[in-house]
């Protein structure tokens, strides 16, 4: 009995021993988004959300059948409202993204393509805590929209280029960004340049 | 000191992950000067040299056409998205078109 509490005593020393440490690490580092969570931190994030989905989400099919229909209504919705963080093609290469913490997944592996449809829906619907995933949709289980997003992620892995290239004309724009996008086509094109490069793009999204 | 010690302990107790924050994508526009295995560099239209570090990740696209690192050449007009990296800029897309130079003014 002795020897077990002294044993659970050492264990929780040096537990607490490595938070402090880890606490001094990330104070001295600054709370920055710029480094990418680190495999311990990833793991055990992502493991509380695996278990924070309700068990009757993981086994639940998706009540809308994946007709090209739905997968283009999924694209629009995608583009429009996903795009922006996990890029046209899922792969979360985005300036946003690439700055986020943690980072979007990229969708077209299978960490995100094994989550059942039901996780999927989840996810859309309620959001992540202390991520940037926010919670889209109206509470339940019945909204279309979500489920029709759940259908392009399937397909996000087999995206072919015409769908990104159709993406890109759905991807929401400022009118800074529409002008920025005529004067780079205007100087490919073999017309003048804007006068300023290269500068800071801080409003829009470049996602592909 | 001790409060953002406590917010750490808490954060870290939680196991959680904090929220996102804005980036900035850089543009560059101008004339390909040099391409190496690992970069391409760019002269801009205002006469500065600009070195973009190529990833694994970096599309190329020929006007609006998927293209490859293959395709472009030096003298190329180009516009580059790329992100911002310590001193380094690393290149998210390149969009180039071949048969145009730039102007010299």
């Amino acid at each position: 009995m002795r020897r077990l509490i002294i044993g659970f005593g050492i264990c929780f020393i040096a537990t607490v021993i490595l938070i402090a440490v880890y606490g001094a690490w990330m104070i001295h580092h600054g709370f920055t988004t710029r480094n990418a969570p680190g495999v311990l931190e990833s793991t055990l994030a992502g493991s509380m959300r695996d278990f924070a989905i309700p068990s009757r989400y993981k086994s639940m099919k998706s009540p809308v059948t994946a007709t090209p229909d739905v997968q283009r209504e999924g694209m629009e919705h995608w583009a429009d409202h996903c795009a922006t963080c996990h890029a046209n093609d899922g792969s979360g290469n985005t300036m946003f993204g690439n700055t986020m913490y943690p980072r979007p997944p990229d969708m077209r592996r299978k960490d995100t393509q094994e989550m059942s449809d039901g996780e999927l829906y989840y996810t859309i619907q309620n959001g992540i805590r202390l991520s940037g995933m926010p919670a889209f949709g109206a509470p339940g289980d019945n909204d279309l929209d979500s489920w029709k997003l759940v259908a392009f992620i399937r397909h996000l892995p087999s995206l072919s280029q015409t769908e990104l290239s159709k993406m890109e004309g759905m991807n929401p724009k400022s009118p800074d960004e529409i002008q920025e996008e005529q004067e780079e086509e205007n100087f490919l094109q073999g017309g003048q340049a804007p006068p300023q490069t290269p500068h800071a793009h801080h409003h829009g999204k470049d996602s592909q | 000191m001790k409060r953002r010690t406590m917010i750490a302990i808490f954060l870290l107790t939680c196991t959680s992950t904090l929220l996102h924050a804005h980036g900035g994508m850089v543009h560059v526009m101008g004339t390909v000067t040099g391409i190496s295995a690992t970069s391409v560099t760019v002269e801009t239209t205002d006469k500065k040299a600009v070195e973009v570090l190529l990833t694994e990740t970096t599309a190329f696209l020929n006007g609006s056409k998927p293209s490859n690192k293959d395709e472009l050449k030096v003298g190329d007009r180009v516009v580059i998205h790329a992100v911002k990296v310590k001193d380094s800029l690393q290149a998210h897309e390149i969009k180039f078109s071949q048969g145009t130079s730039a102007p010299t003014h």
